[in-house]
């Protein structure tokens, strides 16, 4: 989709006022993909006031005047060989003349003979540099041939003739754009705009410029103007939409996109803006998509009308809706629309490669292997082929057909988690660590489950790793002699359904001895691996034997946990260098309770993780719905 | 909680839309947040600057050594400022008499030379992430033998000044990497202070680098400023967590640390996807393995079923790369796949397919292929 404005030539005189108008015809196609969202300039660089020349022409011989006319009408009216040969004609006959070479240079430019152009223009210059208009047109020339530089220096020449509009600057700022100097660009920017408050296109590159620098204050402050100014134009929010889209500022995004499709709603039954309501939505679910609002992203694609978008949009909505189907456990349905996906876009490696996830979690190995092997024919040099048929080799083990992807589990047992924070743990709801690193362990124990056939009752692991910090080693899972290879795989299958989209390998794995104790009495737990852990911890009961404060929390396993009073974690293990001692720091516990409805239906905090400080609306609105208690709930102690 | 494991990232994540993932999900054999539930990208402090990353373009071969300025460039962090009257070397640890050697010290030391291919470990196949040059410097070997080298050591650990954030970690990592005491004895193992002739570049690791011969260029640790002889191995984060083959097992995976380059062979010319007329083109190319010699290289025109030998332009020696060509005359109109394998001395020849049970991105060196049309 083009989201640019059109690029308009008008008609040339020789007058102040035509020359003004002449090089007002925006850049062209001063169009500058910037921050992946492409923009035009459809407001005019100078108008009347700003080019107004010098009256040079009546020095021009009779003669010459009149040929110069005829030129100017026949380029007027798309004769441009006649207006070539007519101004070439006025040039033999007075070479002096500025006006005649800054026509030819119009009349060259518009032939697509840019060289040729840009040498006249630079003539003209020469013959007369005090024409605002000639280095206008010079600098949107070279801008057009992104020879930046020299757009800046000609921008600025015409800047110090004088600016009044603003407009050479505005091209000078995006000149620097161009050239990515974003703060360079700001000051520009800033006196175009104020030049001119009420040119949207100024005012959208200030935005975007701004959101660049990270400067959001003054952008959202920009951003209220643009939007008043332009209020009933969805272009406008659109584009608005895509930039905020592209700088991961997802929320107000979505409500740009909401704009546009109100505004396009309401137009239905008129003349619509070259916007589709389709688009509007496509943009839309890809927004929820980020935001990991996969329902919603659905519910979006659902109100596309198929035939109202291009091949390549229909592609994009396919594969959104591929992964987003993916993400919610859909694997079936999934590997239909991305093949789908992958037929409109054949060459797209990318969704090839979601395909081929989307077979092995959907059981279809016939298909992820052959879709993997054309895959890495026709990709050969693409590494990520070959990590995929990696995973596809594994899947076809025996070992591994034996424990197929299933959606009956259910988990039903208790777990700790010790690590180096202070309590409560920040993690838990979005902070970061309080000592920024994290050497955490947690030790899980199923009293009762299965994954498919596979029984999991009395299952205990151990996950050890460093998380942060210069000791991010990679994760160690540490299991007991008795536990069989379709528990681990088990295992592994039900850990890959809490985010589908990423693909999950258990690749440290160790069998040990492993202790799990509980003393009823004082409600300790203590876990032991024989030279790599001990840990000992304490759960916090009130009189009644019901947990003190249980909390909401982002947590795989559930989305309550209780903290625990952390008497004794030490790990001194030589796997992954797994060394310290963080007693007396924090620990939690949670009851386990958990199957695969409750991932699917999303239903747990930790799908919406975002690191973002503190628990976000979803999150908000998920411990509302399910009624979870948070430590906010719990009176203060009184003094 | 997460159990132990590693997950691809970026597939289609918190900041990932749909067209943002696939290198993402390449490029990192990342650690998942486990108990961290949080995306822990969004708590590391700013980088400083992007690290410098350029690979040579191999089309443009033509002859035996990289210019200075084309040589690929994967630098870890950006590049440290070091001045020759605040830069020493530090030789430490299991050694008789510990040593602090300034650049004169250097210089003053009997002068080694070598023509030695680099090539980085996660050079894609057909990519530029190798090149060659002539590096001049001292022996490594005989620094550590004035040292006194202990009975006891194991490893040499070569520490570079640059240092940044890696991953996801929060706190500042120097880039370090550790050879077997048996390599770093090794007489062609140097520390470089010229390329080509020229001073090192800052970018190559003025004003002293490990060259590491025959070994991926992850080992051949730029703007050094310590050396550490130890005894045990090196449990640091670019021995334990990067440079890592992984073969994926029925449950887990087996691992060994990546070291040795392997045997490969790139095509130069044609290009991919390049528009050939009928008629008599020549084939080009550069095979290298590593410590060992290239024994030979073979083209296949035809997608593999036939191969011809290639002509070798120079004599093949252990650590650098031999040049070869191929001459083709093709009438035929339409569309060919070229392809392009090397045997070493010792019989390895290059692997039509990668492992299929390799998830690592390193020790890329499966068949070059290019596409292309005649007409």
């Amino acid at each position: 989709m083009d989201l640019g404005g059109k690029t308009e030539l008008r008609p040339v005189h020789r007058n102040a006022l035509a020359i003004a108008v002449a090089i007002s015809a925006t850049i062209a196609a001063a169009a500058v993909a910037y921050t992946g969202v492409f923009f035009s300039l459809s407001a005019p660089l100078l108008n009347a006031q700003g080019a107004s020349p010098p009256p040079l022409e009546a020095q021009n011989p009779p003669a010459v005047e009149d040929i110069l006319g005829k030129a100017e009408k026949d380029f007027e009216e798309g004769r441009l060989e006649a207006a070539l040969a007519k101004c070439r004609g006025a040039i033999e006959l007075e070479p002096s003349s500025a006006y005649a070479y800054f026509l030819l240079g119009m009349i060259q430019k518009e032939r697509g003979a840019q060289e040729e152009a840009k040498r006249a223009l630079l003539q003209s210059v020469k013959l007369d540099p005090s024409r605002i208009a000639t280095h206008v047109y010079l600098a949107r020339l070279y801008f057009e041939g992104k020879k930046w530089r020299p757009a800046e220096n000609e921008f600025q020449a015409a800047m110090s003739l004088g600016d009044a509009t603003g407009g050479a600057r505005f091209g000078l700022a995006l000149s620097l754009l161009a050239e990515k100097r974003y703060a360079a660009s700001l000051p520009h920017l800033l006196a175009a705009v104020g030049a001119d408050p009420k040119d949207p296109e100024r005012l959208f590159t200030l935005v975007a410029t701004q959101i660049r620098l990270k400067h959001l204050i003054d952008a959202r402050r920009n951003m209220s103007r643009l939007e008043v100014l332009a209020w009933k134009d969805p272009w406008v929010f659109f584009r608005l939409g895509k930039l905020l889209q592209e700088h991961g500022m997802l929320k107000e995004a979505d409500s740009k996109f909401e704009r546009v499709a109100a505004l396009l709603e309401q137009t239905k039954d008129s003349p619509r803006p070259a916007l589709e309501l389709s688009d509007v939505y496509l943009q839309m679910a890809r927004l929820r998509f980020d935001r990991q609002d996969y329902f919603s992203a659905l519910t979006y694609l659902g109100k596309i009308e198929p035939g109202s978008l291009d091949a390549a949009s229909r592609a994009t909505a396919l594969d959104i809706e591929g992964a987003a189907l993916l993400a919610v456990g859909r694997a079936q349905e999934s590997q239909k629309k991305l093949k789908l996906a992958a037929e409109g876009k054949p060459d797209d490696a990318d969704i090839a490669f979601l395909s081929i996830w989307a077979d092995v979690l959907a059981g279809d190995m016939k298909a992820a292997t052959a879709t993997a092997n054309a895959a890495r024919d026709k990709w050969p040099q693409v590494p990520s082929i070959p990590r995929m048929l990696a995973i596809v080799e594994r899947e076809r083990a025996p070992e591994r057909i034996r424990v197929p992807f299933s959606e009956d589990w259910h988990l039903k047992g208790e777990g700790m988690v010790c690590c180096p924070c202070k309590v409560p743990c920040p993690c838990r709801s979005n902070g970061p660590p309080t000592y920024r690193h994290c050497e955490n362990t947690g030790v899980f124990r199923i009293t009762e489950g299965h994954y498919g056939n596979v029984p999991l009752d009395g299952f205990v692991f151990a996950r050890m790793g460093h998380q942060m910090g210069p000791d991010i080693d990679p994760p160690y899972l540490y299991v007991s002699h008795t536990t069989n290879d379709d528990q681990l795989i088990a295992l592994e299958r039900i850990i890959q359904s809490f985010n589908p989209l990423r693909p999950l390998m258990l690749l440290n794995v160790k069998r040990t001895e492993l202790s799990f104790g509980k003393l009823p009495k004082d409600q300790t737990y203590e876990v032991k691996i024989p030279g790599v852990l001990e840990i000992k911890i304490q759960r916090q009961l009130d009189a009644k034997g019901k947990p003190l404060m249980p909390t909401a929390a982002l947590d795989y396993f559930s989305n309550t946990l209780e903290y625990a009073r952390n008497l004794t974690y030490k790990a001194w293990g030589t796997d992954g260098r797994l060394r310290w001692d963080y007693s007396g720091r924090q620990a939690n516990y949670r009851g386990i309770d958990l199957d695969s409805r409750d991932y699917q239906e999303r239903k747990m905090l930790i799908q919406f993780a975002d690191g973002s400080g503190f628990f976000n609306d979803k999150q908000l609105e998920l411990i509302k719905s399910l009624k979870l208690p948070t430590l906010r709930n719990y009176p203060k102690t009184s003094k | 909680m997460l159990s132990a494991h590693v997950e691809m990232k970026g597939f289609r994540n918190t900041n990932a839309g749909p067209k943002r993932n696939r290198r993402e999900f390449l490029a990192s054999l990342a650690l998942a947040a486990a108990a961290r539930p949080t995306e822990l990208q969004a708590l590391r402090p700013e980088r400083s600057g992007d690290p410098l990353i350029r690979t040579m373009d191999f089309s443009s071969l033509r002859t035996l050594l990289t210019p200075n300025d084309e040589f690929f460039v994967r630098n870890h962090f950006v590049v440290p400022s070091l001045s020759l009257t605040g830069w020493k070397l530090r030789l430490t640890g299991r050694v008789r008499l510990p040593m602090e050697l300034h650049y004169t010290d250097i210089l003053a030391r009997p002068r080694h030379e070598g023509t030695i291919t680099i090539e980085c470990a996660g050079n894609d196949v057909g990519s530029g992430g190798v090149s060659t040059a002539t590096w001049a410097g001292i022996s490594l070997a005989a620094l550590l033998r004035e040292a006194g080298l202990s009975s006891s050591a194991r490893y040499v650990r070569l520490v570079g000044a640059d240092r940044g954030i890696e991953g996801s970690s929060t706190v500042p990592v120097s880039f370090a990497r550790s050879i077997p005491v048996e390599k770093a004895l090794h007489p062609d193992t140097l520390l470089a202070f010229r390329m080509n002739g020229a001073l090192l570049p800052a970018e190559h690791g003025y004003p002293l680098r490990a060259v590491i011969p025959g070994w991926y260029g992850m080992d051949s640790v730029k703007w050094l400023i310590g050396i550490e002889v130890l005894e045990r191995d090196d449990e640091s984060f670019y021995m334990a967590q990067r440079y890592m083959a992984v073969s994926l097992q029925t449950v887990g995976s087996e691992q060994y640390p990546i070291t040795r380059m392997r045997v490969k062979s790139q095509i130069a010319q044609p290009g991919q996807g390049e528009l050939l007329a009928p008629g008599s083109h020549m084939i080009r190319g550069a095979a290298w393995a590593g410590e060992n010699c290239v024994a030979k290289v073979e083209v296949s025109t035809n997608g593999g079923n036939d191969w011809n030998p290639a002509n070798l332009y120079n004599e093949s020696r252990p650590y650098a790369w031999v040049l070869w060509n191929f001459p083709w005359d093709v009438q035929m109109p339409g569309a060919y796949v070229i392809l392009v394998r090397a045997t070493d001395d010792r019989g390895t020849i290059q692997p039509r397919i990668r492992d299929s049970h390799r998830f690592d991105s390193y020790e890329e060196n499966w068949y070059h292929s290019v596409h292309c049309e005649v007409r």
